[in-house]
């Protein structure tokens, strides 16, 4: 068995504009209704501090699987928190089946932000040599 | 979408000017620069392509709004490496439309897969 790890920095600034450019079309493209659930704030707006956290968990499940030009639905990808607010990554669709594919058998993820960047790390077992 | 995007790139202000966040200057790119290899963030490539869909009233598939799927590289090598290329095409162009839909009905425009380019 061996382990792969993922790293992400995304700009929570680059995903405020993301929203406030292209709005709903770009939170449905990209983001699980589970995501966009957890990250909505009482006003009904989005927090993009956890927003710009899961877009990282997401790019650094891609680094694991070594994507390279299948094309995986960012929605493939999501982050769910369990009661404890502790999160893990639920893979569907085409990147469920890279991952089977590609041998691995756990994937664990976290999360940080600080200033201006959130950050994601995730690592894989693999089957095999990684 | 490579020429689409080719095309409106070097307009201004541009889309790929406005949201690609590229450190070096878009000018300076060639047909066969690596997007992402020039700075572009996963992230700065999603707004890129939401970007390209309003620009050229489009739709592209939810997996293309990755990283790596889209890349500016000359359409032939794309095509020898076994990529659908969908474009999008001024129909007075197409040669069974003879530009005859063109004015009586309307069919200003077509959308097509490329199978070889030639020339």
């Amino acid at each position: 068995m061996g382990v792969r790890v993922g790293i992400d920095l995304v700009s929570i600034d680059a995903v405020e504009q993301s929203i406030s450019v292209h709005s709903g079309r770009y939170l449905g493209r990209v983001y699980t209704t589970t995501e966009l659930d957890d990250c909505r704030l009482a006003d009904g707006s989005h927090d993009a501090r956890r927003l710009a956290a899961r877009f990282a968990a997401k790019e650094a499940v891609l680094k694991v699987l070594r994507v390279d030009e299948e094309g995986i639905p960012w929605r493939a990808i999501g982050v769910r928190r369990d009661a404890h607010g502790r999160p893990s990554i639920e893979l569907t669709g085409a990147a469920k089946e890279l991952a089977q594919e590609r041998g691995i058998e756990g994937i664990d993820v976290s999360l940080s932000q600080a200033g201006p960047f959130a950050a994601a790390v995730v690592v894989a077992e693999v089957r095999g040599d990684p | 979408v490579e020429t689409l995007e080719r095309r409106h790139a070097y307009g201004d202000p541009g889309v790929l000017r406005e949201h690609a966040r590229l450190p070096a200057d878009v000018d300076t790119r060639s047909d066969d620069t690596d997007l992402f290899a020039s700075g572009v963030t996963s992230h700065a490539n999603v707004n890129l392509m939401l970007a390209l869909e309003d620009a050229f009233d489009v739709e592209l598939l939810d997996r293309m709004l990755m990283c790596g799927v889209f890349k500016s590289r000359p359409l032939p090598s794309q095509i020898a490496a076994g990529r659908t290329i969908i474009v999008e095409l001024d129909s007075w162009y197409l040669p069974d439309a003879a530009a005859t839909g063109y004015r009586s009905e309307g069919w200003t425009r077509a959308t097509g897969a490329l199978a070889e380019v030639v020339g």
